[in-house]
């Protein structure tokens, strides 16, 4: 393949993928099937009783009380909800999904609270861990595959 | 999704036992594989550059997650497939193959309600069961990886040295 085609295919490829995202981000809303996020921070009462889906960051637990507030992205920033049956083992910082009935005030009544993050910390864990995934990777292909410069192409190393 | 680490150990640990019975399954495919598992977590992008600012770029809504799905492996792979010269249709079966892994091991996470995202788009809007066997941050996801991938190194190792 010649580099005015490869060019060609990556200019494609990019084109596709922002034709995606923005198809993707149109449809998303009629297909996800609980309300938005956005939609229930703007609820005014009209979802109450409605069964939400909602990702949120810990704020605070009340192990007394069964309840955690949690905080909920939006497209304007996050907002607070508050979780009754809050029946999971998770820290402030940690990352939790909640499925429940709203109610109102931004309360959900949770059937299912899964912890996602235990802890702030483990966030870092995992953003740490991946870092040595893609020194790794990218060490194993240099290491099998160089860059001909008259090409400008991936060969194999014959010594790889 | 699981860490990238885990992402790309897996292809390692599926296509290194079948190098043994494969001749032309080398080292170099299997490298590919394994760069391709990282596909999905590019989706990691919008954490240097927000959507938003794509969204005020193009003057209409955006979101990186089609990058962690069927659609976006197949084309994020054919960009990166093309660098690959001569070899280009070959390296993206190896490239495709590795993302693939990933987007099946994202799908068997946990999702409240026992259902995982819509990794098949665009194709099929729809949310397969998951088993929700794990949790992205599980430490012993990420230990069982790469005691996997040790196991498998040492045997291809010993192999290596067993038919010299």
């Amino acid at each position: 393949m010649n580099r005015s085609a490869r060019v060609l295919v990556i200019v494609l490829a990019v084109g596709l993928l922002l034709g995606m995202g923005v198809h993707f981000d149109t449809q998303y809303d009629d297909r996800w099937p609980y309300p938005t996020t956005d939609a229930i921070e703007a609820d005014d009462g009209a979802l109450v009783g409605q069964e939400v889906f909602v990702s949120g960051v810990v704020d605070r637990v009340d192990r007394a009380a069964d309840t955690g507030r949690i905080l909920v992205s939006t497209a304007d920033g996050p907002f607070e909800m508050t979780v009754q049956n809050f029946d999971a083992p998770v820290q402030q910082g940690g990352a939790v999904q909640v499925v429940g009935r709203l109610d109102s005030d931004h309360t959900i009544d949770a059937r299912t609270v899964r912890v996602v993050n235990p802890s702030g910390s483990s966030t870092l864990f995992k953003y740490g861990v991946s870092l040595v995934g893609a020194a790794l990777v990218t060490a194993l292909v240099l290491r099998h595959w160089r860059i001909d410069p008259r090409t400008l192409s991936f060969e194999v190393r014959r010594d790889g | 999704m699981a860490d990238l680490l885990t992402h790309v150990l897996v292809p390692f640990v599926l296509l290194t036992p079948l190098s043994w019975r494969l001749s032309w399954l080398s080292d170099q495919w299997i490298v590919l594989a394994m760069a391709g598992a990282a596909i999905p977590d590019l989706v990691k992008i919008r954490i240097v550059l927000d959507s938003r600012v794509i969204e005020s770029l193009l003057g209409v809504p955006f979101s990186y997650a089609p990058i962690s799905t069927l659609g976006g492996v197949l084309v994020v792979a054919a960009a990166i497939a093309v660098c690959f010269g001569d070899h280009a249709r070959r390296a993206y079966g190896y490239i495709v193959f590795g993302g693939l892994t990933s987007l099946v091991l994202d799908g068997l996470r946990v999702f409240a309600d026992g259902q995982a995202n819509f990794w098949l788009y665009p194709f099929v809007w729809w949310r397969p069961p998951t088993p929700s066997l794990y949790v992205t941050s599980d430490p012993r996801v990420t230990a069982v990886a790469i005691a996997a991938a040790a196991t498998v190194f040492l045997a291809d190792r010993y192999r290596a040295g067993f038919g010299e």
